[in-house]
């Protein structure tokens, strides 16, 4: 498989401190199982115009199920069930984006990943 | 887009779109303060999205109730729980395009924070240690207890009885017995006298272990359990 990014990734992007892609993942999800359209950045769906142009290219995933559970628990329409991936290296990168959630982390994946494969449903639906 | 109905208001009824303290941000601000046109502070939580619009549910607020959402005293959806509220949705490109007057309450429950749910993970964690807490110094001491009424509704298998009519009111308590009492607890039961009951309460439940069973010689006005 090859490691590229998407030609549609802005330059430097991902960034330079932006590391292999490695350990569990979460997130939110409106399908079980998950599909293709869980798993769409911003920049592929348009929304979050005003964002850096890099983090929408990349995904939003969580590390820690807690952050997750309680994730729906807040926003119920974020998705009704939690998926979880264990990231490797062949899957693209990752930064640690914290802001206001403290495990938040941005994934970039490789243009030929299939994102929603790689994905489980691990919790029940709420 | 989940549907209510409310009074509509123009759209820019709330003033601009433009969060001031972001208190959690995922995929852009979730939950932030904002500035009405009167220059009021609110408080704005995420609901819902779709290919148009995010919809952000906004109450009045104070710094009191932002500090209190901050350090894990109050939970989202109670500082939500506001007199008055308005569902506000906004563009991808952060344009109002509606701005409606509704009631909290009739917020669908999946479109809102669920109850109890802190600002940020790490909150629960303290916020349940502090009710643990709270609970174990108010609660965990077992106390004596001694009351007065009529045995009903026995429940063999589990071992436990509700004892009611206390102290002539329609008050109620469950206890839970061991075997050795078992044939005064039935035997209560199939008589339908008053009895008198003394036992320990339990940790935290709302239950008392019966420890001992006894005709009332006492009048009834001298029970003492928990209330």
């Amino acid at each position: 498989m090859s490691q590229q990014f998407s030609p549609d990734f802005p330059p430097d992007c991902p960034p330079a401190d932006a590391t292999a892609a490695s350990g569990p993942v979460y997130c939110l999800v409106h399908n079980s199982p998950a599909s293709d359209r869980d798993f769409q950045s911003h920049a592929e769906t348009g929304k979050l115009p005003n964002a850096p142009a890099c983090l929408r290219s990349g995904l939003s995933v969580l590390r820690q199920l807690a952050d997750a559970q309680h994730q729906r628990r807040l926003f119920p329409q974020l998705g009704r069930w939690i998926a979880r991936a264990h990231l490797e290296t062949h899957h693209g990168q990752t930064k640690l984006t914290p802001g206001k959630v403290p495990d938040h982390t941005t994934w970039w994946p490789y243009h030929e990943v299939n994102r929603s494969a790689l994905f489980t449903i691990v919790n029940e639906e709420l | 887009m989940w549907q209510i109905s409310g009074c509509q208001l123009s759209n820019d009824y709330l003033g601009p779109f433009s969060p001031d303290r972001i208190l959690y941000e995922y995929d852009g601000p979730k939950i932030f303060t904002v500035r009405d046109r009167e220059q009021d502070l609110c408080l704005a939580c995420w609901s819902a999205a779709d290919e148009q619009s995010n919809r952000f549910i906004v109450v009045p607020t104070s710094e009191t109730i932002v500090k209190a959402l901050e350090s894990g005293e109050l939970p989202v959806a109670q500082a939500l729980d506001q007199p008055r509220c308005w569902l506000w949705d906004i563009s991808h490109d952060e344009q109002i395009l509606q701005c409606l007057k509704v009631a909290f309450q009739d917020i669908p429950a999946d479109c809102r924070p669920a109850p109890g749910t802190m600002l940020r993970p790490e909150l629960e964690h303290s916020s349940r240690a502090r009710v643990t807490e709270a609970l174990r110094k108010s609660k965990s001491e077992p106390a004596i207890v001694q009351l007065t009424g009529r045995i009903r509704e026995v429940d063999r298998d589990r071992m436990s009885f509700e004892l009611r009519e206390i102290g002539e009111s329609s008050q109620s308590q469950k206890f839970v017995f061991e075997e050795q009492l078992r044939d005064q607890v039935i035997e209560a039961l199939d008589s339908e006298e008053l009895v008198t009951i003394a036992g320990q309460t339990h940790p935290i439940r709302n239950l008392v272990a019966a420890t001992m069973i006894s005709r009332p010689t006492l009048p009834i006005s001298a029970n003492s359990g928990p209330q």
